[in-house]
């Protein structure tokens, strides 16, 4: 009876939370910031009914908005507002959270071999799984709550007027698609064999879905097909200016039923095993094997297509709205202040939105260093890098080189995403200069290499924490943009932001002073990382 | 004799705790060293110096007479390691994981490489997070033996191998022995070190408290003795350097270090009807030095 003490279900449910509290907390705070902040901003940009009435009869007449937007009746009051402004990025965000947490804390965990000590005990499969979902369910919990208690406190605001009851509703609607990918993503951990994989199922998944509510969102006649998405369950929820309740089942009905399936296919199935079946046997590719550079660059194939689509789609996505959003808007006061508080610039209506295209690209490419320099870690976390580095091969050449590929890819997604912004603005009719473009799409990415810089730095010197500072960093970034839009902020710190040097302006002269003072620090600061890195001791976890 | 391995109190400290403390180690060339100690003791720290993974708290090590982590990267053209857990990417075959750790090391023997899949029955269509433990070891040992490198280090290397492969390593070892190349082998297998090393140096929490042949350290430590009477066996606790007595009825078991002439007398006056003397077995051996507190002998 004495070993009761030790209960392997509650260390499980105590690995999941452990291993997702830090995420949930990001996400939470983000999106209710993202959520919350807004409607200050609205209420001083349109203090009257008929300012308000005015703007929503320009959105709604370009439904096209309505892609990357929520839907434009949203946009009548400070209350709803931040769900036209932010529940398409905020759902996504959150969507992506659930699928990447789960395919990491089931396969991705089991795939590492981390499983097989723990089920060597009293422990199956199912119940391993089982508890280590409760436990992400309470990380899942805090961060609806902490996201509440942002959009609550910011919705006192007596402009705002939003009720604690209505700030809960908004943000559930903003967790449920994470609640569902979350769900799809413990079902593809089942099916698949490898995290990666369980993940590209998920994506596929997700990336359709979400489609298919933008286009329900834009073409009016498609708008039924939103019924079919869990992001148009949320705009059907409609969580503060009518509540339809039922909108919550959906989803929940996905997860009573997906959960216990998948812990099904885990009772059946054999450790390491997949369902869908998977050869064991392999063709082997001998193409860059001969160096540890070569391999680098292999490795980085499939990322380095992934970003970039991710880049194209979002920078065309954009690019595309603008000539349709000029044409019908270039009379309407209201629309150019939408566009200036979505962040971009307001000299132009469409040069503001391909502006924003390459401020999401900029984004995307913060985003995806990050990644990298925390994929760099796990290579040394995991042992990887024990293996190379008992070879004979320096330690700073090592690092030196993956950064190098690091940095060309970005500049290549940038410049790809540039041209793609010219190449759609010239089908439009709008034409630009593409040389001026691809400058630009040159100095977008000196805030990046900064960040890889000072990321390379925390690696030398502090690699567990490296790549969860960059998050933090490009978080900030966020955070002082929205904060901007409501208070005025002292420029010195807009300065601290990333963001701020993410500017883009598809016409402007090219800043190369900046991308030079930028990229200049961000090659001092990497220098500095990798002599550090030759100097500390490899760890592993 | 050439030294290959030089470590000068060699020190590696995680916060205030000595994961290796102060060690002083020659290995020469040709040499098969055994590198013991329980779990903890500090061998995987030690090998992770001398292969600059890690930077010495203070001392050094040289290996080729060159310092470990300043020229780690010169060094390592004439090393081949294989750690306790495999650390290979699972998304290569087999074939493809043998070719870039070859291409990675330089130079590799094609022809033996190609006789060690044989040997150990590796088949390298496969994807590595297919392999089983066993399988996955089997790559690195390949590839290890196979760069033919001046100096082997091994970290436990047998752990996930069968009996069969085991013997098989073992016979690859003596034949790099044969060659002319150094091993330094970490291992907890006695029969392995048994067999294999040379020279053996025992590890405990950080400190070296043994080294020498099997041999030497047999002759330092203690001789059991057992002896059954007709009646209760005599007292021989009091008796100088006697330790581990163990009594069960009419039977007496004990060891001792040093002269064995005192206890001799007091066992024939109690009339013995049995008595026998042995060298502990290397088991026995080991438990012996991993018991004692150290410092002492
Ligand atoms: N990175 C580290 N941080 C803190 N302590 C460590 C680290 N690596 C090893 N140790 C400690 O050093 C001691 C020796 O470990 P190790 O060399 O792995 O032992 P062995 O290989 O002999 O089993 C252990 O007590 C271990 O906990
Ligand atoms: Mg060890």
């Amino acid at each position: 009876m004495a070993k009761r003490t030790f209960s392997p279900s509650r260390a499980m449910r105590r690995f999941g939370f452990r291993q997702t509290i830090r995420g949930a907390l990001i996400i939470g705070v983000l999106s209710g910031l993202m959520m919350g902040a807004q409607g200050a901003a609205y209420a001083a940009a349109y203090p009257n009914q008929k300012d308000r009435d005015a703007f929503v009869t320009s959105l709604s007449s370009v439904p096209a908005l309505g892609f990357m937007a929520g839907e434009a009746k949203n946009a009548l009051l400070p209350a709803s507002y931040s769900i036209y402004k932010s529940i398409a990025l905020t759902t996504l965000l959150a969507a992506i959270w659930g699928l990447m947490t789960t395919t990491r804390l089931l396969r991705g965990q089991e795939e590492d071999g981390r499983l097989e000590p723990i089920l060597a005990g009293r422990t199956t499969k199912m119940a391993a799984s089982l508890h280590i979902l409760i436990g992400y369910g309470y990380s899942f919990v805090i961060a609806i709550v902490i996201s509440w208690a942002a959009i609550a406190a910011l919705g006192l605001d007596p402009q705002v007027d939003l009720s604690i009851g209505h700030a809960g509703l908004l943000s559930l609607g903003v967790f449920l698609p994470g609640l569902f990918f979350a769900s799809l993503g413990v079902l593809t951990s089942q099916l698949a064999l490898t995290r990666g994989r369980a993940l590209a199922y998920g994506l596929g998944v997700l990336l359709f879905l979400f489609t298919l509510r933008g286009a329900a969102n834009s073409i009016t006649d498609w708008n039924g097909w939103k019924h079919f998405s869990p992001f148009g369950w949320t705009d059907l929820l409609n969580p503060v200016l009518d509540p339809q309740l039922i909108w919550i089942l959906p989803t929940l009905a996905f997860t009573i039923i997906v959960i216990p399936l998948a812990l099904f296919f885990a009772k059946q199935r054999d450790l390491g095993e997949s369902v869908l079946p998977e050869s064991q046997f392999a063709r082997s590719h001998f193409y860059l094997l001969g160096s540890d550079f070569g391999y680098s660059i292999r490795q980085n194939i499939w990322p380095f297509i992934w970003w970039t689509l991710g880049a194209i789609a979002y920078a065309g996505l954009l690019s595309s709205i603008a000539k349709v959003g000029a044409d019908a808007l270039s009379s309407s006061p209201a629309f150019v202040k939408i566009v200036s508080t979505l962040g971009g610039n307001h000299d132009d209506i469409v040069i503001s939105f391909l502006g924003l295209g390459g401020m999401f690209t900029a984004l995307i490419l913060l985003v995806m260093s990050a990644v990298s320099i925390g994929s760099i870690r796990r290579q040394e976390a995991k042992g990887y890098l024990d293996t190379i580095l008992v070879q004979p091969i320096h330690r700073s050449a090592w690092l030196t080189k993956r950064l190098i590929i690091l940095a060309v890819m970005v500049l290549a997604i940038s410049l790809i995403a540039s041209y793609t912004i010219w190449q759609i603005a010239e089908n439009t009719g709008v034409s630009l200069d593409l040389w001026i473009i691809l400058q630009n799409g040159t100095t977008l990415v000196g805030s990046v290499l900064l960040l890889i810089g000072a990321g390379a730095l925390l690696y030398g010197v502090l690699p567990r924490l490296a790549a969860i500072v960059m998050y933090v960093a490009i978080v900030w970034g966020f955070v002082v943009d929205v904060l901007k839009s409501f208070l005025t902020l002292d420029d010195s710190i807009d300065k601290t932001s990333l963001l701020h040097y993410a500017t883009f302006t598809p016409t402007k002269t090219p800043d190369w002073e900046t991308f030079t003072w930028l990229l200049g620090i961000g090659i001092f600061l990497a220098a500095l990382g990798v002599w550090r890195f030759a100097k500390r001791d490899i760890v592993n976890e | 004799m050439t030294v290959i391995i030089e470590t000068k109190k060699l020190t590696k400290k995680y916060g205030s705790k000595a994961a290796l403390d102060s060690l002083d180690l020659t290995v020469n060339k040709g040499e098969v060293l055994g590198y013991l100690g329980p779990n903890g003791a500090g061998k995987t720290t030690t090998i992770r110096l001398l292969l600059g993974l890690t930077h010495p708290s203070d001392g050094s090590a040289t290996i080729f007479g060159e310092d470990a982590t300043r020229h780690a990267a010169d060094i390592h053209k004439r090393i081949a390691y294989v750690p306790g857990e495999t650390n290979l990417w699972p998304s290569l075959s087999g074939a493809e994981t043998l070719k870039f750790l070859a291409n990675l090391h330089g130079s590799i023997d094609e022809a033996y490489q190609k006789e060690l899949i044989k040997k150990f029955d590796f088949d390298p269509n496969k994807k590595v997070r297919t392999y089983s433990k066993g399988n996955r070891q089997k790559i690195a040992l390949i590839a290890a033996f196979a760069t033919r490198a001046d100096l082997l280090i091994f970290d436990e290397p047998t752990s996930g191998l069968d009996p069969v492969m085991a013997k098989i390593f073992r016979d690859e070892v003596l034949a790099a022995k044969k060659n002319g190349q150094t091993v330094f082998l970490s291992s907890h297998i006695l029969e392995e070190v048994e067999e294999l090393c040379d020279r053996i140096a025992v590890l405990r929490a950080g400190k070296l408290v043994e080294l020498g042949t099997l041999d030497e350290l047999r002759h330092f430590s203690a001789v059991t003795v057992e002896a059954t009477f007709t009646g209760k066996p005599p007292s021989v606790s009091g008796i100088k350097g006697v330790s581990n007595i163990e009594i069960h009825d009419h039977f007496l078991r004990c060891n001792i270090t040093g002269s064995i002439d005192e206890l001799l007398t007091v066992i024939s006056k109690a009339k013995p009807v049995s008595f026998l003397s042995r060298k502990p077995s290397l088991e026995e051996l080991f438990l012996a030095i991993y018991k004692t507190p150290s410092g002492e002998k």
